[in-house]
């Protein structure tokens, strides 16, 4: 009898805990508004308070170079402008994501900052923030379905990213060969967009073949194994499109251990460090810029027009650069 | 099955002993029949794709094969004294930052010392869990679920997420050399299988691994050190994940510290196709080496054939739900 007790109570202090945190939300933009409408112009009356200084960044994963460098990101341009940013990582796990979407929003951040992990999946949780929770909700680098709830969307075009790479393996390949395409992970929103950017430019090259097509996984760990049997299959290869730098890396090890260098061109997409060395070095042919800093900037920027009352663009779109052993050392200089 | 009196004067039955030849005991039999598997399945690659049969893809396939390899002979061990190793992948993962560390062009120290600081790390977590399964009495499930998280923390942690490039080309020789026409991985798996194979058919404490796995109990009461048997085999898996890592640096030439992910459970279907029984006490390393060379043939025969890696992961699915089948279909076939 006593142990049903403990556990009935123990249920609803539970459920009483889960009613709490939204009697609260609704009851701080209340309080807020009123002092503010005694001083200022009736125009600043919709200004909300921001709870707190922090900002969280909830990225999609942090497993290679590339994604390393977007956390590094938010956080030098959050305190540039003044926030304090916690990255959050869900190591492309949705559900993951959606309890740290859910715990950022609770525990009192100005601005939650997504990556989605997959384009459907996070419309529940959105929804519950959006109507609970009056802060901007930026989805950054990729999207998301319920993207009309949301505050805005900033991220590199990166379908164009993959369709001014096709147009370089095009013209490096003289408009006609044998390719193979290297994908990130299936089902990936980003590999989605990049490959389908590579399906845009590719019928206006009927010369150009696709002979394989398969998922190196983001990493040089599954990217080599795959490559190192298509170059077995014993069908001819003139260029290995990847994804991104990482799996293209893992592709070079591949072609130098087989002196293939240079006679199968390799493409790579992040243009990381590594990737830079390699297109000077002539190991790789050409790489895309996804200027992840410029994203948090632009995001920022609607972050705090948000909370100054300010208009915003809700939609920013950044384009991204084509980097190829000519334009390496003019675009990064400090290498 | 012959049964013999043993040291204490007992008759008892033994899974496998010294006075039948290893390919007239029941475990050789288990083997072989997954060796036709193989065959079988070779076979149907080759006419699905003639580039199948050339040298330059099966020398592919022994050298995918030989890193899941040398961590499936470890979780043989692992499985035969009744316990499980879940976190090998990442263990694998700190190792190959370790070794990377310590072979980049600008450290350049000697490639034994990358070996060494790999495998001890890999050993160092072996030997935790092993002391906290046999010691503390954690099941292995969970000891091992701790190693996954933590050393995948760790290797994360070591470079801040990045990976580490410009190896020295000797290290990178270590994993992409031909000796004799075979691939350089190929014999590291091969001197493993052979170690391994020598620890568990051909030394006391092969014995004792598979009491301890029969029957724990049993085995404590014949005077078996039960706990020393399950550190020092713990050690041994961790020493190889550590090897693992090793090698892997070396194949993609970079410290990566995602490596590994998953690689767990690939070595576990290994030892399942290959017969080891996941309750302890049953199986051989034999049959592992034929459960890895399967999976190998089928990763490969489904890369060059150009299907989605989706279609790989249920063919494997399929293909362990399948070998467990046959287990369980002779274990009752001997029971009868």
């Amino acid at each position: 009898m006593k142990k049903y007790f403990l556990v009935t109570l123990l249920l609803a202090a539970m459920l009483l805990s889960a009613c709490a945190p939204e009697a609260a939300a609704p009851a701080e933009p209340a309080e807020a508004e009123a002092p503010v409408e005694e001083e200022a112009a009736p125009a600043d009356s919709g200004v909300p308070e921001p709870p707190s200084k922090k900002v969280a960044w909830i990225a999609s994963n942090i497993a290679n170079e590339f994604t390393t460098g977007m956390a590094a990101n938010a956080e030098s341009v959050g305190a540039d402008n003044g926030w304090e940013v916690t990255v959050f990582n869900p190591n492309s796990d949705l559900s993951q994501q959606i309890s740290q979407i859910e715990n950022a929003a609770s525990q009192g951040f100005a601005a939650l900052i997504i990556d989605p992990v997959a384009y459907d999946g996070l419309t529940a949780v959105l929804e519950d923030v959006t109507a609970n929770y009056d802060i901007p909700v930026i989805t950054l680098h990729g999207s998301a379905s319920a993207q009309d709830l949301l505050t805005a969307y900033v991220a590199i075009d990166i379908g164009k990213g993959g369709v001014l790479k096709m147009e370089q393996v095009a013209k490096d390949l003289g408009g006609e060969g044998d390719i193979a395409i290297m994908t990130g992970t299936e089902g990936q929103t980003t590999a989605i967009l990049i490959t389908d950017g590579y399906y845009e430019v590719l019928p206006n090259y009927p010369d150009i073949n696709v002979v394989f097509e398969g998922a190196g996984n983001w990493n040089a760990d599954d990217a080599t194994p795959l490559a190192e049997n298509w170059l077995s299959s014993g069908k001819n290869l003139d260029a290995i499109v990847c994804n991104n730098d990482g799996m293209a890396l893992g592709v070079r090890a591949v072609l130098q251990a087989a002196g293939l260098t240079g006679e199968i061109k390799l493409y790579g997409l992040d243009a990381t460090p590594e990737g830079r060395k390699a297109l000077r070095d002539g190991s790789m042919d050409a790489s895309i810029w996804v200027d992840s800093y410029a994203e948090f900037v632009e995001a920022f920027k609607i972050i705090n027009a948000f909370y100054a009352g300010e208009p915003f663009e809700k939609e920013v779109l950044i384009d991204p650069v084509l980097v190829t052993a000519e334009n390496v050392d003019e675009l990064f200089p400090n290498d | 099955m012959q049964t013999k009196p043993n040291d204490k004067g007992k008759k008892t039955t033994m899974m496998n002993n010294d006075n039948v030849p290893f390919y007239k005991s029941p475990q050789f039999w288990k083997s072989t029949g997954i060796f036709w598997a193989l065959v079988a399945l070779v076979i149907v690659m080759a006419f699905s794709q003639p580039a199948f049969l050339t040298r330059p893809n099966l020398i592919n396939i022994l050298k995918q094969a030989s890193i899941t390899g040398v961590l499936a002979v470890g979780m043989t061990m692992v499985l035969l004294t009744g316990g499980i190793d879940l976190g090998v992948g990442s263990v694998l993962g700190v190792a190959c930052m370790a070794a990377a560390y310590a072979t980049t062009e600008e450290q350049g120290w000697p490639i034994l010392i990358a070996f060494l600081i790999g495998i001890g790390v890999g050993a160092v977590f072996g030997f935790i869990n092993g002391v906290g399964i046999a010691y503390v009495g954690f099941a292995p499930f969970i000891m091992t679920m701790a190693t996954l998280s933590a050393a995948r923390g760790i290797a994360l942690v070591s470079t801040n997420n990045r990976p580490i490039f410009n190896l020295s080309e000797q290290f990178i020789d270590v994993s992409n050399s031909i000796y004799f026409g075979l691939p350089s991985l190929i014999y590291y798996f091969m001197g493993v299988t052979i170690l391994a194979y020598i620890l568990t058919k051909k030394t006391v404490f092969g014995k004792w691994i598979y009491a301890v796995g029969g029957n724990e109990n049993a085995a404590r009461y014949s005077g078996i050190n039960v706990k020393r048997v399950k550190v020092i085999i713990y050690t041994i898996m961790g020493s190889l994940s550590g090897l693992t890592g090793v090698l892997m640096a070396s194949r993609i030439t970079s410290g990566n510290p995602v490596v590994g992910d998953g690689y767990e459970l690939d070595a576990i279907a290994a030892c399942v196709i290959g017969g080891v029984s996941l309750s302890g006490g049953s199986g051989s390393v034999i049959g592992t080496v034929i459960g890895v060379l399967i999976l190998g043939v089928i990763s490969n025969g489904f890369d060059i054939l150009g299907i989605s890696s989706n279609y790989q992961r249920i063919m494997k699915g399929l293909v362990i739900l399948f070998a467990v089948f046959i287990d369980i279909r002779s274990r009752m076939r001997k029971n009868d």
